[in-house]
């Protein structure tokens, strides 16, 4: 079975950040025909920003990219030792040591941090979804989780996620993160903990099962890491950088038309 | 300089230095402290991004009889590590299969009467003994456990199961919001009516349980049998007000890195350089606290300017210091060694000590001392 073959990739059941090598194939060309009179240095630092160096690494030399930025001579052996062939440039151990300016996440689907956003067409690569593990009826003013500062305006449903901030999802975004199921979004209820959070679903058919979105491109209703970094002071890169060892990156590579 | 010997350095940079002493000796105080009740040491999200295993026969080492994690694969990680001590499991999939969980012997904790059916199915599939069950209840967090309108479908049926020979129901459990003490003790009110009508269902829960870390320093009423200790065992003070030293706990985690560059300072004032760290957001470091936090470098007490993906940036904050290449630098640690903590760079970063420890990265090395 192909990794790469969606057809016949099992549906997830548990934490799932799906990497979509279709969509950073489609960015990174639309960046190369940008990248006039210049190389197309891709920033690759952090494992690719949180997708995994070696797959994102193939597809950037196969769809125009000219040189790979990255900190660790690791990183410069992993993408040799898997036979692709591209510059990689590793500031960390070259004659003066000083990391690049940042030259953006565009290829990931984000924009510039200072300008106003990324070139028509880029779109997120990653989706970061779990299934909702339990639906739980509560009455009127029913605390949720540590200090119960949320407390349910009246009757309503709480959905567990088994995505915490050990998971990437920032402790800081409390009071202010939601999350997409079936198409629909609803806020998470009270502190962000470790290995959890709870979303008020009101009266809505949510079953256990149904995949909760965190992020993903923000055409079905679910946040974007952009929402993510807005809600907790920080950077879509960071948000991407730090999704958790508990989430197993799996990758699918889907038509892309634009 | 060979190209192994360049990858060798570039690892070896940064480094995050888990003091196994200081775990084992935090966990001997909380048996100390429970005088006889059980402590369970929580080794969940990689042990609070310690390493689950180290940081789990430490504990061991300690006094901690039990341990705990969040997710399965977490429990079969101890036990694919030889750890043959009770583990217990609490978070699943709907439809989760509990088959070789079984065959490990990992407790699993049980919050609807769904989970009582596939490990059920699973107890017929596995070999080895009748699932061993704790039951959660939800007794005013919110989150996992049962909801006190099912306890009692949900007790008779695991009573049921009991009878059958799939299972056995060897602990009650809950967790505390912390909110306050009034909530705290309304809590735990609801379990004893919990275990009470558990009991009533003809069921014998020996290992009942609520307190976490908080509970196990500041209400001894809510220790019951068993202390599950998370944060504790790091070493971290889970109360906002006061610090580790005064719950004679010592932070394990000391996370150190090396200045690889120096550039020219932002700041006219001083002549000094600002220097170049390869620890960025990608390791775990939160940019939130750039500008607001203090490290300690070996030519004096240095400024994070910056915080990048891959690197951050620190800058002399006195005449008399300076930023030099090859220079160690300790991000934190324990303050106790007049170091920056986990404490600090949380207040920095407008979160708690457990989230700075737990999302260190998978590519920063840990190295144990024990």
């Amino acid at each position: 079975m192909s990794a790469l073959d969606p057809a016949a990739d099992p549906t997830p059941t548990g934490r799932d950040a799906a990497i979509d090598l279709g969509v950073f194939r489609t960015n990174v060309s639309i960046l190369a025909a940008r990248a006039v009179g210049g190389p197309l240095v891709i920033d690759m630092t952090a494992d690719a920003y949180g997708h995994g160096l070696v797959p994102l690494a193939r597809v950037a030399a196969e769809s125009g990219a000219d040189i790979l930025s990255v900190r660790d001579r690791s990183d410069v052996e992993s993408i040799a030792d898997a036979g692709i062939s591209i510059d990689v440039h590793c500031w960390h151990t070259s004659r003066f040591a000083i990391p690049p300016a940042g030259s953006g996440i565009a290829a990931f689907g984000f924009g510039w941090e200072l300008t106003d956003g990324a070139p028509a067409g880029i779109v997120p690569v990653m989706t970061l979804s779990a299934p909702v593990l339990s639906v739980k009826r509560v009455p009127e003013g029913h605390g949720v989780s540590y200090g119960l500062v949320y407390r349910a305006a009246r009757e309503t449903s709480l959905a567990l996620v088994p995505l915490g901030y050990a998971d990437g999802i920032p402790r800081g975004a409390t009071g202010s993160g939601w999350m997409a199921i079936n198409g629909r979004q609803y806020p998470i209820a009270g502190r962000i903990a470790m290995d959890q959070v709870v979303l008020d679903v009101g009266d809505a058919a949510v079953e256990p099962g149904d995949r909760a979105v965190a992020f993903g491109p923000g055409v079905e209703a679910e946040p974007t890491a952009a929402d993510w970094a807005a809600h907790s002071a920080s950077t879509a890169g960071e948000i991407l950088a730090r999704i958790g060892r508990r989430v197993p990156r799996r990758y699918i590579d889907r038509e892309v038309s634009r | 300089m060979s190209a192994s010997d360049a990858a060798s350095r570039a690892e070896h940079d940064s480094v995050a230095l888990i003091d196994l002493v200081a775990v084992r000796q935090n966990v001997a105080r909380f048996v100390s402290l429970a005088d006889g009740v059980r402590v369970m040491t929580v080794v969940k999200a990689n042990g609070y991004g310690h390493g689950a295993v180290q940081v789990a026969r430490a504990a061991l080492e300690g006094g901690a009889t039990w341990l705990g994690v969040a997710d399965l694969a977490e429990a079969l990680e101890l036990r694919n590590a030889g750890i043959t001590q009770p583990v217990l499991a609490w978070l699943h999939e709907t439809d989760e299969n509990f088959v070789a969980a079984l065959e490990a012997g990992i407790d699993i904790g049980v919050s609807d009467i769904g989970q009582l059916a596939s490990l059920s199915r699973a107890q017929r599939l596995a070999v080895g003994a009748p699932a061993s069950v704790h039951l959660k209840l939800d007794t005013g967090l919110g989150r996992n456990g049962a909801g006190e309108p099912s306890w009692g479908a949900l007790f008779d049926e695991a009573r049921r199961l009991e009878l059958a020979g799939h299972l056995t129901v060897r602990g009650v459990f809950s967790h505390l919001s912390n909110a306050n003490d009034d909530e705290d003790a309304r809590q735990l009110e609801r379990l004893h009516r919990g275990i009470e009508s558990a009991r009533l269902a003809g069921l014998q829960p020996q290992v009942r349980h609520l307190a976490s870390t908080a509970a196990a320093l500041r209400l001894p009423a809510t220790w019951l049998d068993l202390l599950r200790v998370g944060i504790g065992a790091y070493g971290l003070s889970p109360l906002d007000d006061v610090p580790s030293v005064e719950l004679g706990l010592r932070p394990a985690m000391t996370l150190r890195s090396t200045i690889v560059a120096v550039a020219p300072s932002s700041d006219a004032d001083f002549s000094a350089r600002s220097g170049i760290v390869p620890l960025g957001y990608g390791d775990g470091v939160p940019p939130q606290a750039a500008g607001r936090i203090h490290v300690t470098g070996d030519g004096g007490r240095l400024l994070v300017t910056r915080i990048e993906s891959d690197h951050l940036v620190v800058e002399p904050v006195s005449a008399g210091a300076d930023a030099a290449r090859g220079d160690a630098v300790t991000l934190f640690g324990d303050p106790a060694a007049g170091v920056t903590s986990a404490d600090d760079w949380a207040r920095a970063a407008d979160t708690i000590n457990y989230e700075i420890v737990t999302r260190l990265g998978a590519r920063v090395p840990r190295e144990y001392a024990s």
